[in-house]
């Protein structure tokens, strides 16, 4: 039944106003002074006021306003009763209507009637919007857990942002999750508002366990572990009240977090109050929307173990390779040794068929080194650690160099071996002797399967007119390579197995560390061929370019000072104008420990302080992008300096500063 | 007048086959098995060269060279590293001990000694 407040110090008004809601059956309440309407507003919770006020518009407003203040959940409908005459000149800003004396029963009923409909559409309305605003808010909730949850690959961080979702959303009192991240990793994580009685802690623990088993009723459990198995972890905010056994008998609601075939574990809440069709589906929303990245940051986390173990396996490899390579040198020089010796005749008379023998095990001890060095070279290419001592090179000198070396064999083998040379100055930033021996590799290839009469040519060329490339072929009119065998002719022992049955030696090592070489110089390396017409291996270079080499080496230097187990590293510079350059880096850092020396800079950083080592790289770069003709160029750079390794005066150079 | 040659290097047959041949190529040979033992034989016997193995138990090659170049009284004697890896890097570290050449295993004895001649000459 509707509640009407009345306040009126007027006698009368018992009668005309009172007495005729009375009669529709309101349940009235009459206050009579002013102090006492504000108490009796917020006990009694009425649907309208009507209020008999005289004075200032300002003092009415003020008024009114504090009666509506009373209940903040409702709009109390409040009506004036005006005095004949009297004129409120906004009555709008105070009160919702007014009933004007004197008071015609009549009209005070009709009025308060329509006010009461008018207070229980807005009702509705504010209801509706309330549970609006709630829903929005959830949603709002759903949306950030589930972009928070994306980014994630820690499986406890996605746990922790299921929580936070769940707090937000629905605000429960404990919530407890059942987290199973293997056999040996079982964990009950328990988040509440307030620390937990150790019994309710050991029900709790019970009732996953329990619940967790019902999942699976007669089912094979996924994981198989009891109570002792399960650690906890209680997470609370406040602590001025214990939670106990009662807290258990309030609304709660619980789920398992799975995928279709991958089973986490499971989590309940309990709440004080009721929880709503809404809620519920929120709940389920957030659990089923942790699960897929449970699953990934599962997967991601064996991956990484799993990789972790694959690297610690390559390093082992190449260490193997390396230690039994170095291992088999020592008696290997024995054994050619001893046949040195004999063949010498120093040890007494041989005759020419011994010799001829012997000779055959001295040729194989070379080629066994030979495989030995390939072996050793590749296990460093493979573990990262081959060394590159990049300079300034014309590439016609290791071109000529490898032709003077192959002279001799080619004419034994009746072929003719020549140079053809399209361009000069073919400056490139190389290390010579990886190109010789990359070349080294492809020339022997070309005479070893080229027949008497043949030919082999070095070509030297760019890659097209004005290139950023020049281009290195090998060309030869041997027995060419089958097309099927061409994509092979780059992979690891490939050779080898070719070589049984045309019975030609080598290791099939050679070009796979030749592509390794070349791609570190940053070119390319290919063959083209036709069977029994010939073969070309073509390999290119970029050309030299002083800054982009600068950076290359600056870049190259600064990834192994951050991965190098060491000290301390040394940059050493090596510019034209060395005064304008330490000029240049000392301006703004106080870096000491720079120095120059025999026409050279030398920088020096200690694992301490990487952050202002890049610093000075980073300035380096401007330096030369700057200066870009001012010939100012890396030197060398090399770190890792172990014991014994570092230049003595250097080490006394630093340890003046 | 013979010249001296030490040989050390811990692998008894490297040894022998070394000083088989300077013998009778008409050189006078000490050996040594281990760094302290060729660290010592130099510094009393004061040889015209040394033939010196890098990876040796007690002192290593590396130290050995550098104790002998870093004392005025054995700097001249020149030095012949041999070792059983063939890195670029470690013949850096050969050349900043202050060894005189750098031999590789497995080498050709002929090498070696034409080596020890050059180097005696000087």
């Amino acid at each position: 039944m509707p509640k009407i407040l009345v306040f009126s110090d007027k006698k009368s008004d018992e009668k005309d106003i009172v007495a005729p809601l009375k009669d529709v059956g309101y349940i009235i309440s009459h206050v009579e002074k002013v102090n006492s309407l504000y108490d009796e507003a917020s006990k009694f919770l009425p649907d309208i006021a009507i209020l008999a006020l005289d004075g200032d518009v300002d003092n009415v407003s003020k008024i009114c306003r504090k009666v509506r203040l009373t209940d903040s959940n409702t709009d109390i409908q409040i009506l004036l009763l005006v005095n004949e005459g009297v004129q409120f000149a906004n009555i709008s800003q105070a009160a919702d209507g007014y009933i004007p004396r004197p008071v015609n029963p009549a009209v005070l009923v009709s009025t308060v009637n329509a006010h009461l409909r008018l207070k229980s559409h807005l009702d509705i309305f504010t209801a509706n919007n309330n549970e609006l605003a709630q829903r929005f808010y959830q949603l709002k909730v759903l949306y950030d857990t589930n972009s928070n949850l994306a980014g994630t690959l820690s499986p406890q961080k996605l746990i922790n942002i299921m929580h936070e979702g769940l707090e937000q959303s629905i605000s429960y009192s404990i919530c407890t999750t059942l987290f199973i991240n293997n056999q040996n990793d079982i964990k009950l994580i328990i988040n509440s508002t307030y620390p937990l009685s150790k019994r309710l802690e050991q029900a709790l623990k019970l009732r996953a366990v329990m619940s967790y088993k019902s999942l699976f009723q007669d089912k094979k459990l996924p994981f198989e572990f009891d109570v002792n198995d399960v650690k906890t972890q209680n997470i609370y905010k406040m602590d001025d009240v214990v939670y106990d056994f009662d807290i258990m008998h309030c609304a709660n609601i619980f789920s398992p977090i799975s995928t279709q075939d991958k089973f986490f574990g499971t989590v309940e809440i309990f709440r004080d109050e009721e929880l709503s069709n809404e809620d519920t589906t929120c709940f389920q929303t957030i659990v089923s929307q942790v699960a897929l990245p449970l699953e990934s940051a599962i997967l991601y986390e064996e991956i990484q173990e799993k990789n972790a173990k694959l690297v610690k396996l390559e390093q082992l490899k190449s260490e193997f390779v390396s230690i039994v390579s170095h291992e088999l040198r020592t008696p290997l020089t024995a054994i050619k040794n001893s046949l040195d010796i004999i063949l010498s005749g120093k040890a007494g008379d041989i005759t020419d068929k011994m010799s001829n023998f012997l000779n055959m095990g001295k040729r194989n001890v070379t080629r066994l080194s030979g495989i030995i060095n390939d072996l050793l070279d590749l296990s460093k290419i493979e573990a990262g650690k081959m060394e590159y001592r990049f300079e300034k090179t014309n590439l016609s000198e290791p071109i000529n160099l490898i032709k003077d070396t192959f002279y001799s064999l080619a004419t034994e083998k009746d072929i003719k071996l020549d140079v053809i040379t399209k361009v000069k100055n073919t400056f490139v930033y190389a290390d010579a002797q990886k190109i010789e021996q990359v070349l080294s590799n492809l020339v022997s290839n070309a005479l070893k399967f080229t027949e008497a009469k043949g030919k082999v040519s070095i070509i030297l060329s760019e890659t097209k007119k004005n290139s950023q490339f020049y281009q290195v072929e090998v060309k030869d009119t041997g027995i060419g390579i089958s097309e099927e065998n061409m994509a092979k002719v780059f992979d690891k022992f490939q050779q080898i197995e070719n070589s049984l049955s045309r019975k030609v030696g080598g290791t099939g090592l050679g070009l796979p560390i030749a592509k390794e070489y070349i791609i570190a110089h940053r070119g390319n390396i290919w063959v083209e061929s036709k069977e029994g017409k010939g073969t070309s291996f073509i390999f290119t270079l970029p050309k030299y370019d002083e800054y982009e080499n600068f950076l290359t080496e600056l870049s190259i230097f600064y990834e192994k000072s951050k991965n190098a187990n060491t000290n301390f590293a040394i940059l050493k510079l090596k510019t034209d104008d060395i005064e304008q350059t330490l000029k240049y880096i000392q301006q703004e850092q106080k870096y000491r420990k720079i120095f120059s020396k025999d026409d050279c800079i030398y920088i020096i950083s200690q694992n301490l302080n990487k952050n202002l080592f890049e610093i000075y790289l980073e300035k380096l770069k401007d330096f030369a992008l700057k200066t870009k003709n001012a010939n100012m160029f890396v030197h060398s750079a090399y770190c890792d300096f172990g014991e014994g390794t570092l230049l003595p005066d250097l080490i006394a150079e630093f340890e003046k500063m | 007048m013979k010249k001296t040659v030490l040989i050390a290097d811990d692998e008894a047959d490297i040894v022998e086959t070394l000083q088989f041949m300077l013998e009778s190529d008409g050189f006078e040979v000490l050996t040594a098995y281990d760094g302290e033992e060729a660290l010592n034989l130099a510094r009393r016997a004061i040889p015209d060269i040394i033939l010196l193995d890098v990876m040796m138990p007690k002192i290593n090659g590396y130290k050995v060279s550098r104790l002998l170049k870093f004392d005025k009284k054995f700097q001249d004697i020149p030095i012949l590293m041999i070792t059983a890896r063939s890195q670029e890097e470690d013949k850096l570290i050969g050349e900043e001990t202050g060894a005189d050449e750098y031999i590789t295993k497995p080498f050709d004895i002929s090498n070696v000694i034409d080596l020890i001649n050059k180097h005696l000459q000087v």
